[in-house]
């Protein structure tokens, strides 16, 4: 048995610390969040035991933690290195063709330049096995209440600000690249539909009005009115 | 304890795509095609194409 090895972090990690692992209930995004892990945790669950998983832009590797017992899963990332995340770059990605069957990539490519996104999308793509699938979560910069702010004001809001966000997107465009990049949609849905004045309730009061946020969501399912959309696509 | 051997047959160098192999008594993972050396540091491969040191 090795002892833990210590853990190095930088970008937000070095600002924030681990947290994603150590969820605020008052994070304005934490109800998001929530919703989408849920999701990513079920369709984790439902892959056969020693799928190979790639998390790329794992974070802390809090998936890798929770499912590395009956899943063959590697996380890597840019900003953070770990007992069991490597530190790597999307873009030049240190593992062979076809190396994975499954490939996680969540609410990373909006933090990637606009350069560095097809890069990294075609990197997901050689690693996958034919026929197999990523797992995209990203905010859309074109949500409701940004799209109402741009008819009224003339400007989106941006999903973060510019150093955080570079590559901030609306929706459309990512299927776009996934596509050129050799993927085919499989499946879209939308978590938090942000109804203008709701969303802002929402958004300063997250631990109270969780329930809320997850109603929006069943009621207005609409993908491109969504703050965060998932998307699953197959490699071509 | 070294490099986990599992990951370590799985990973190759992010540029040309090679298998990399253990040098230096552990303390790196190097490539032979573009010969660049990935340092180990408390045991955690970093496969930074920026971080990595040429050697002949």
């Amino acid at each position: 048995m090795s002892l833990p090895s210590p853990v190095s972090r930088t970008g937000e990690y070095a600002v924030r610390g681990d947290y994603h692992r150590d969820l605020a209930a008052d994070w304005e995004f934490a109800p998001t969040y929530v919703a989408k892990m849920a999701g990513v945790r079920r369709y984790l669950s439902a892959l056969g035991a020693g799928t190979r998983v790639l998390d790329a832009g794992c974070g802390e590797g809090v998936l890798v933690d929770e499912f590395r017992d009956r899943l063959a899963i590697e996380g890597i990332d840019p900003n953070y290195e770990g007992e069991r995340v490597r530190r790597g770059s999307l873009t030049a990605l240190p593992f062979p063709d076809a190396s994975f069957q499954r490939a996680l990539c969540l609410d990373v490519l909006e933090h990637l330049s606009f350069d560095d996104q097809p890069r990294a999308l075609s990197e997901l793509h050689r690693v996958l096995t034919p026929g197999g699938e990523l797992y995209v979560t990203v905010p859309n910069l074109a949500h409701l209440q940004s799209r109402v702010h741009f008819l009224l004001m003339g400007r989106l809001i941006r999903t973060a600000n510019l150093a955080k966000h570079p590559g901030d997107r609306p929706i459309g465009e990512y299927l776009d690249l996934a596509r050129r990049a050799g993927f085919e949609l499989v499946e879209r849905r939308g978590i938090f539909p942000t109804v203008p004045i709701i969303t802002r309730a929402i958004r300063r009061h997250p631990a109270r009005l969780i329930g809320l946020h997850r109603w929006l969501t069943r009621l207005l399912p609409i993908p491109g009115w969504c703050f965060l959309n998932v998307m699953r696509f197959r490699r071509a | 304890m070294a490099v986990d051997p599992a990951l370590l047959e799985i990973l190759v160098c992010p540029l040309c795509k090679t298998p990399v192999h253990v040098v230096h008594d552990g303390a790196g993972l190097k490539c032979d095609t573009c010969r660049r050396v990935y340092p180990v540091k408390d045991d955690i491969p970093v496969m930074l194409v920026d971080e990595a040191s040429v050697e002949d």
